[in-house]
């Protein structure tokens, strides 16, 4: 191979210098080369007019820099690497689009907005799987599959159907049905204690609402919704709450209620959870009847006010505040599972989630929101928050709070995926979902 | 404590393999030209039978642009190597890729645009609709004119009238006026009853089937469209058809391999990589597969392909009219740089596009010099020929641009047929600030010394090469400082010519040549800021007894 090897690259540089000569007219001892046209050349550096290609000699910094990228750039490769060939795979043979209209019908609907959902969400409130009903008027045509991305939750499961639509020019409805499981929550007894958690339980949750709303002014808006719902707590592990609370285990174990809630409301936010301005504020009450035991009936109050104000450029200071309160005919009886819960991702985020528990609680939360790129903010935030058996208790003096950083990616005008990490007191917390503390309608206590 | 400097040594191992692999290997020697013309031409264009149909497929397309693509090129794994479409003097010979702008550049060439004396189809009414567009997000309808010449009509975007339309016929002219093959362009006005409908037009819903065509359908789309309202008529940005079979967009990278003619990756392509520096002077953020076209010219078997850019009313302000983001053209839609960085930042840094607020002049829409950096310019998604336009490319694609005057440009403004005149002022203005700006980035992307012939020395057996400045050229402030050596073949010093000069001109002396039958002059030129420029080599030949300029490269490549 040795001995051949040279007679080869003579042969090489015979051929290239063939090639060129071949497309050669003329050339002008002196004077710039001539202009010529030539047929596609055998090969690119014959119009170079090189004998061989030119090649690349990286500086040798860029060559390091390349060689300490080489590891994680092959991460990225195999992360995005499959589902980039899958999805091109799909496009190519139109499986997707072949499918999206097997399933798709057209659904004439004249003026109203019907909305039906039926999905799953997982723990983080994300839907994984889902199917969206609308009308012809309200957006598309027929019958849209929902698939998103998601982690699956194995505490937290929610099967749930709603209906949505309009009633008048100014009014609309909403109802939903929705089953939720929870498993492996933590209880940490009551009032604003110091303790590890006492046990550790599973629920059930059984939700039927009809919510009807109207339109009093282009910011002002009242509701009023009648609902039912039925818990059921079951023990969990050793240490049940059974043994630690034999009495509260027997009025929690199994609890069901017919309510009534009247809401107000005034929304000036320019982009609901993505606001850059604007308040929201509002106050709701209910009444909230037992349907096994009339000494369980109780009312709760809540009233929540939320602002969010421009500092300059596209970054924000947003602040809430967040009452919420119960008070029952006897307070012995009250079921401990409609206590006002503070801790989790929808307040006081380096907590666990209902941390707190007790009749009435105070929150309140500072962030400050500042672009990342295009769809993304950043969110540095701080959450403050108390429980008490009665509203004279509520002590500022003992706040509990938290504070961390979050990343916000805006998925459309009123849909938000968050990540968040915040540290408290007892240590550090991470929540990745879809709800925050100004997600007006994640903290509805149902 | 060993198994820690084992763990370590199994995460670190590879990196520093990869790093020991990365520094080995010496830069190579100078190319070696061979004495030859300068090819100004390829023929590209033999017969080849009619290739299928590419399609375009977005989400993956897109996918890729956003993870593996920055990726690439955060990580540093991208390997371009120079040009391969280029002559011996680093030019681009035409082909069906590039078209050149000899002869293109005149103002009043420019005014007409690619469509040269024809009057377009405002001039051939009634206008037969065939069809509505299919695809964007932007209504529009296909027609034949009366002659029978097919166009595209597209309008204006909700709430920015004229911005798109006047993009895309302004940024088409000036395209075709640097080189590129690009479809006719044009804003046109129409009233409604210019318009009859095809008998066997159709349209598709939104989940794909087919139904005749209404006049209903007609006047639906038309209701919808108070932004392309103009007293009782409408304004539209049309695009003719191109003559031959459309067979998809070409690809951004590699060839198409049912195309025996395309023998050059196209990110190897010095004309499409060049579309980094066009790009952003014309903020062109939309380049993607589907904004390109090839037609296959010809009978089937007799003809070839032409590769065409189309679809530029994304252009200048166009992007900006749909999608009111501040950050077009200075980050890609998901830019990972942004990300990584924007998040520890905490909001304190203000990007310089932040500032940008109102536009200049509504018609014109947010397109504007102000925190215009062509260094930092970016698409909406990356792609391999934006990302391997390099120093060499981006400097040919100065010296191209340097040849567009004002004029011209004023010349392809008029063709935005704006409302307000003023628009058309401030819109010129504009082009000619970033055009001024980017000769400034990308003419000193390399140490730009031009006119590289040689002429017979004032000595016998020396030779003079009267460079000059390609900044000087453009009419730009120049204070580049020169040095001027020459080297033999194998890259070796063997003597300086010139050094910290006003002007690159030099001569070389005999007594540096004796006996030598080739030499390569290194031009070095130092900015103000006392940084070397990376250099531009010159490859003189002695031919019949007479010292040839045989090619050049810049910066290596």
């Amino acid at each position: 191979v040795r001995r051949r090897l040279p007679w080869a690259v003579a042969a090489f540089w015979a051929w290239a210098l063939c090639a060129s000569a071949s497309a050669a007219v003329s050339t002008t001892a002196g004077a710039p080369a001539d202009s010529v046209t030539i047929d596609a050349p055998p090969a690119p550096w014959t119009v170079r007019g090189t004998a061989e290609p030119l090649t690349d000699a990286p500086s040798a910094p860029r060559r390091v820099l390349r060689a300490a990228g080489l590891v994680p750039y092959s991460a990225v490769w195999l992360i995005a690497r499959p589902p980039v060939a899958l999805i091109n795979w799909d496009e190519r043979h139109g499986y997707s689009r072949k499918v999206m209209s097997w399933f798709t019908r057209d659904v004439e609907v004249v003026n109203t907005t019907v909305a039906a959902f039926l999905g799953y969400e997982s723990g983080f409130g994300v839907t994984v799987l889902g199917v969206r009903v609308h009308s012809k008027d309200w957006y598309g045509t027929g019958l849209e599959n929902r698939f998103r991305f998601s982690y699956l939750n194995p505490s937290k499961n929610i099967v749930e159907i709603k209906l949505s639509g309009s009633l008048t020019d100014d009014s609309s409805f909403n109802t939903r049905t929705r089953f939720r499981r929870t498993q492996d929550r933590d209880f940490y007894g009551f009032g604003q204690v110091d303790d590890a958690p006492d046990s550790e339980f599973d629920s059930q949750l059984f939700l039927n609402e009809v919510q009807i709303r109207r339109r009093l002014s282009a910011h002002t808006d009242a509701a009023l919704s009648v609902y039912s719902r039925a818990t059921r707590l079951r023990e969990h592990g050793e240490e049940s709450l059974r043994d630690a609370s034999p009495e509260l285990w027997a009025r929690a174990a199994h609890n069901r209620y017919f309510g009534l809630e009247a809401e107000a409301r005034r929304d000036t936010r320019d982009h609901g959870e993505m606001s850059s301005s604007g308040v929201l504020a509002r106050a709701a009450a209910g009444w909230n009847f037992a349907r096994v035991d009339d000494d369980s009936d109780y009312r709760h109050v809540t009233a929540e006010f939320q602002a969010h104000h421009p500092l300059f450029r596209d970054r924000i200071l947003a602040m809430r505040l967040f009452y919420e309160g119960v008070d029952a005919d006897s307070a012995r009886r009250l079921p401990f599972s409609e206590l006002r819960a503070l801790g989790g991702h929808h307040d006081l985020r380096g907590y666990g989630r209902d941390r707190f528990m007790d009749k009435h609680l105070l929150a309140a939360s500072l962030e400050y929101r500042y672009p990342v790129t295009l769809r993304f903010q950043g969110r540095l935030f701080a959450d403050w928050g108390t429980v008490a058996p009665t509203i004279g208790d509520l002590d500022l003096s003992r706040l509990a709070w938290s504070m961390g950083l979050g990343l916000a990616v805006q998925l459309s005008d009123d849909d938000l995926f968050i990540m968040q990490v915040a540290g408290g007191a007892e240590g550090a917390h991470v929540y990745v979902g879809t709800s925050t503390p100004f997600g007006y309608a994640s903290r509805r206590k149902r | 404590m060993n198994r820690l400097i084992l763990n370590l040594l199994t995460l670190l191992g590879p990196v520093a393999a990869a790093v020991v692999v990365g520094c080995a290997g010496a830069g190579s020697a100078p190319p070696v030209f061979v004495p030859g013309p300068v090819v100004d031409r390829v023929r590209d264009d033999a017969p080849i039978p009619v290739p299928p149909e590419r399609e375009f497929h977005r989400i993956s397309y897109l996918i890729e642009s956003y993870s593996l693509h920055q990726a690439r090129d955060l990580f540093g794994q991208n390997e371009f190597g120079p040009a391969r479409d280029v002559n011996r003097l680093g030019e681009v010979p035409a082909s069906s890729w590039y078209a050149g702008a000899d002869g293109r550049l005149d103002a009043d060439l420019v005014r007409r645009g690619p469509g040269g004396e024809d009057p377009g189809p405002e001039a051939h009414k009634p206008w037969t609709v065939t069809g509505v567009k299919v695809g964007g997000r932007n209504p529009g309808f296909v027609f034949r004119d009366a002659r029978g010449a097919s166009y595209i009509c597209k309008f204006d975007k909700l709430g920015e009238p004229v911005v798109s339309t006047a993009a895309g016929a302004v940024a088409a002219r000036l395209f075709w006026a640097v080189g590129y093959h690009v479809p006719d362009d044009r804003v046109v006005r129409f009233a409604h009853g210019d318009l009859a409908i095809d008998p066997s037009a159709t349209i598709k819903n939104s989940l794909g089937e087919k139904r005749p065509l209404t006049a209903a359908d007609i006047d639906e789309m038309l209701d919808d469209l108070p932004v392309a309202r103009i007293g009782d008529g409408y304004r539209a940005l049309v695009s003719r058809f191109l003559d031959g079979r459309p067979r998809g967009g070409f690809a951004l990278a590699g060839t198409n391999p049912d195309d025996p003619n395309d023998r050059i990756a196209h990110q190897d392509r010095r004309s499409l990589r060049a579309l980094r520096v066009f790009g952003a002077w014309l903020n062109h953020v939309d380049a993607k597969e589907d904004n390109t076209l090839d037609i296959y010219v010809g009978e089937p078997d007799e003809g070839h392909l032409v590769h065409y850019l189309v679809d530029f009313d994304g252009c200048l302000g166009g992007y900006w009219a749909a999608r009111h983001e501040q950050r077009i053209g200075y980050a890609y839609d998901f830019d990972w740089r942004e990300f990584w960085g924007g998040i520890p930042e905490l909001g304190l840094r203000v990007r310089p596009y932040e500032d940008l607020t109102a536009p200049e002049h509504p018609e014109v829409g947010l397109f504007t010099e102000r925190a215009f950096d062509p260094a930092v310019w970016r698409p909406n998604y990356s792609n391999d020929q934006i990302l391997a336009c390099g120093p060499a490319d981006a400097f040919w694609a100065g010296t191209v641009l340097a040849r567009i005057d004002d004029a011209m440009i004023a010349a392809a403004a008029e063709a935005g047929r704006f409302r307000d005149p003023a628009a058309a002022d401030v819109l010129t203005r504009v082009l000619i600030e970033r055009r001024d700006l980017i000769l400034e980035w990308a003419l000193t992307s390399v140490s730009p010394a031009v006119n590289l012939v040689s002429s017979t020395g004032p000595a016998a057996g020396s030779f003079t090469v009267n460079a000059r400045s390609a900044l000087g050229d453009a009419g730009l402030r120049d204070d580049l400082r020169w040095r001027v050596d020459a080297r033999d073949a194998e890259g070796n010093l063997v003597g300086i010519i010139v050094q910290n000069v006003g002007e690159p001109a030099a001569t070389v002396p005999a007594l540096l040549l004796q006996g030598r039958d080739g030499v390569i002059l290194r031009w070095t030129a130092t900015d103000a800021r006392g940084d070397d420029l990376p250099p531009t080599d010159a490859h003189y030949g002695r031919l019949d007894g007479a010292w040839t300029l045989l090619g050049i490269t810049r910066d290596g490549a």
